[in-house]
């Protein structure tokens, strides 16, 4: 079973991607909070894909080509806020009024793509390849991170930390350090080596600014 | 076979990258991962630049090291962790995690016409590569002296290479004539330096002309050298003598006035005078170094106060009674100074024999009055010799060069205190290479060594100092050693010396050779002798102890008790 989140709406450079979660016109279900929470790791599918038809026909199953990317921001889309004056329809008749309305709330979140995975296995580092609108994101289950996160001597690999913590947002280091939890529950052989790089990202952006 | 074809491709490969000049004229700076962590201080590299239409190996020396890429202090917060570890899992898994930045001085090419180094000043390139310089060129560049050859001193082997893989040889003709000086804090192997030194000029090569004082009686193993087989050639076989302290004599009339006022403390303006006056009317009533004890004695009384005439001496002036007091209680009770008694000079000097005077149990003016006598009385031969004015038969001819080693130098050339020997020391020093007297200070303790006797020293052998006054007396005094060197003073190991100066081409880190003979500078090992003492000698201590415990004690009408 593939947890499918939502579709690439928008992308801000070549490993900065907006993925618009699917809201109730698109799936009967909606994704659960915590597919989609911060520091979640998702799968982007790559193309060739028909563009328009998100959910459908898009080889989501996990081994597939992909890109691999981690939630780091989220941002709703709501179309009336501030419009404050009255309308003809109720909230309540919306669905049958004004279904376009209901349409653009959206919830967006922001993806980071850290890596890739093609027929050799799960890489990470910065793409080569990159995605298109309409490209469908998956929730990655703990064993994929898991392995995209292994080395080829099966110790935890972050080698995006760089490009991660080169990228401009005051979220980053908080979400390294929930990335660095999460495989401290995953290789709880590699502790040490995690609290290593954990207590070094802790007091530069915990200890140093408030000091 | 196999590991000297790696030893040579390493040194042609390029160690490092020249980045650029240094922060002086002579210095330059080059860029190095230096993996196998041979580019240490000290260490000797090269680079090729054209001279004289021809390429040539500028070489220089590392004088500094530093680290231009090394892991974050923060990647080594779990010592169980290695940082390489850390960085492996940031996705850096090259060996190279180090890089360093050597600054390195230019020594500049070896001009054979010159028989030393030329600085091109052309400085290398950016970007030119530096070479590793091979053994056998700096076993030929940096000594003066060839091993086994006629006038060298094979003291050691460079530091920074393998131990034997670049001998190293003073110029004893450098040392001899412009004199040397071993600096070396108490343990650091400075008599056993001198003793190689002795061993070399003993060799069938040099077959040297030494006399050591020895104020501790610690070369007497110098002896072994007449029964070792290399230290023969044909018919050379070398002596080694040693004069004990009940062996020494001094003639009175051999000393000079500043001896003899050396030797009676606390003289009053008077007595000074008087002294004078009746040391010149020894002299001339009974002729230079002609006179006794007795004699001085009355010449002190017949130009005392009170004198009527040579037979009315001043037996009742007390400045002449004090005068003549002192006088014997310094010469007449003393095993040493001696009416008619000399130690001849030809007992002491001859080429291939080392004469060891040892002072160990004579008192400290005593020992510097003797060291006197016997620098002037050879300096003044060697000056006579070489002027012609003495003839083979005369007894103080001495048609070869000798060379002096001093232990304990500071005692007789102390800095901020008179020595009657320090004059003699600092005459020789400036003017004995004209007549082929040289001398070999050996001193613990630089910083009270006189500054213009250390400076005078042309070779300096500097072992491990680690008293911040020695240094600076040092960094004063010895201009050949660069700052650089002298930081490494306090780092030295045992055995480990910094040679400069006159008899290498340039200033030099060894490792002091092996002897081939006994050291006998040993320190008593106590806690075994304290052993031995319970092992061997206790039972008769325990007895008479027994009989002590048994009596009685009886409390005298002060209140001590008695047994």
């Amino acid at each position: 079973m593939t947890h499918q989140i939502g579709v690439i709406a928008n992308s801000n450079s070549h490993i900065d991607y907006v993925c618009q979660l699917f809201g109730p016109m698109d799936q009967e279900q909606r994704p659960p909070p915590d597919a989609y929470a911060f520091g979640s790791f998702v799968a982007i599918s790559l193309p060739p894909f028909p563009a328009t038809s998100p959910a459908t026909e898009q080889d989501t199953t996990t081994g597939a080509p992909c890109l691999i990317g981690v939630v780091y921001n989220s941002i709703l889309v709501n179309p009336n806020f501030t419009n404050l004056g009255p309308r003809l329809t109720s909230h309540s008749e919306q669905a049958v009024f004004s279904p376009d309305l209901i349409d653009e709330t959206a919830m967006l979140v922001g993806l980071l793509a850290l890596g890739w995975h093609d027929e050799t296995g799960p890489q990470q580092g910065t793409p080569r390849p990159s995605t298109e609108v309409g490209a469908t994101v998956r929730r990655l289950t703990d064993e994929e991170v898991r392995q995209f996160h292994r080395d080829r001597n099966g110790r935890p690999a972050l080698r995006y930390a760089a490009t991660l913590l080169a990228h401009n947002s005051p979220l980053v280091p908080a979400l390294l350090l929930q990335i660095i939890d999460r495989l401290d529950a995953l290789f709880p052989e590699e502790k040490a080596i995690l609290q290593v790089m954990r207590n070094n990202v802790a007091w530069k952006s915990i200890v140093q600014p408030a000091g | 076979m196999e590991q000297l074809k790696t030893n040579n491709q390493k040194l042609k490969t390029a160690v490092g990258t020249v980045k650029g000049p240094g922060e002086t004229l002579h210095e330059f700076t080059f860029i190095a991962p230096d993996p196998d962590r041979q580019l240490k201080h000290g260490e000797f590299v090269y680079y090729t630049a054209p001279v004289d239409r021809s390429q040539r190996q500028i070489l220089g020396r590392i004088t500094a090291r530093t680290a231009v890429k090394l892991f974050p202090d923060t990647f080594m917060a779990d010592p169980a962790v290695p940082p390489h570890t850390v960085a492996a899992m940031l996705g850096y898994e090259s060996d190279a995690t180090e890089l360093f930045e050597l600054t390195v001085t230019v020594l500049g090419y070896y001009d054979e016409r010159l028989h030393d180094f030329t600085n091109p000043r052309v400085p290398p390139q950016g970007g030119a590569p530096v070479f590793i310089a091979a053994d056998g060129t700096l076993t030929e560049l940096l000594s003066r002296g060839r091993q086994g050859q006629l006038g060298s001193a094979y003291i050691g082997d460079l530091l920074s290479r393998d131990p034997g893989a670049v001998p190293v040889a003073l110029d004893v003709r450098g040392f001899t004539s412009t004199h040397l000086a071993i600096i070396a804090s108490t343990g650091s192997g400075k008599s056993y330096l001198a003793g190689v030194l002795l061993e070399e000029l003993l060799m069938p090569y040099n077959r040297a002309a030494v006399l050591v004082i020895d104020p501790h009686g610690e070369y007497d193993t110098l002896q072994q050298v007449q029964n070792k087989e290399e230290f023969r050639d044909g018919g050379y076989s070398p002596r080694v003598r040693i004069f004990r302290p009940h062996d020494l004599r001094v003639r009175i009339s051999s000393l000079t006035l500043p001896d003899l006022r050396y030797l009676l403390p606390n003289l009053s303006e008077k007595m000074h005078y008087q002294l004078g006056r009746a040391f010149r009317f020894a002299v001339r009533t009974w002729g230079e170094d002609k006179y006794t004890l007795e004699q001085l004695l009355r010449a002190v009384r017949e130009v005392g106060d009170g004198a009527q005439s040579e037979d009315e001496a001043a037996e009742d002036d007390p400045t002449t009674g004090a005068l003549i007091w002192r006088l014997g209680a310094a010469l007449r009770e003393s095993s040493i100074f001696n009416d008619f008694e000399n130690i001849e000079l030809d007992e002491l000097f001859q080429p291939g024999m080392c004469t060891l005077v040892q002072l160990n149990e004579v008192e400290r003016r005593e020992q510097q009055v003797i060291v006197a006598t016997l620098l002037r009385r050879v300096y003044q031969a060697r000056i006579d010799t070489e002027k012609g004015k003495l003839q083979r038969t005369d007894r103080n001819h001495m048609p070869f060069p000798v060379f002096y080693l001093l232990e304990e130098a500071h005692n007789f050339a102390p800095a901020n205190a008179d020595a009657v020997s320090s004059d003699q020391l600092t005459t020789i020093l400036s003017e004995g290479r004209k007549f082929g007297v040289g001398v070999g200070l050996i001193s613990q303790r630089p910083g009270r060594l006189d500054s213009d006797v250390l400076s005078q020293c042309m070779t300096q052998c500097i072992m491990r100092i680690t008293n911040p006054i020695d240094q600076n007396r040092i960094a004063e005094s010895v201009e050949s050693v660069g700052r650089d060197m002298l930081k490494e003073l306090p780092a030295l190991s045992k055995g480990q010396v910094i040679v400069s100066g006159a008899s290498v081409n340039t200033p030099l880190m060894l490792r002091v050779r092996t002897r081939r003979t006994d050291h006998g500078g040993e320190d008593i090992n106590a806690p075994a002798q304290w052993r031995h003492w319970f092992e061997h000698e206790q039972p008769a201590q325990v007895a008479e102890n027994a009989l002590f415990a048994e009596k009685e004690l009886e409390r005298d009408e002060d209140g001590m008790l008695w047994a």
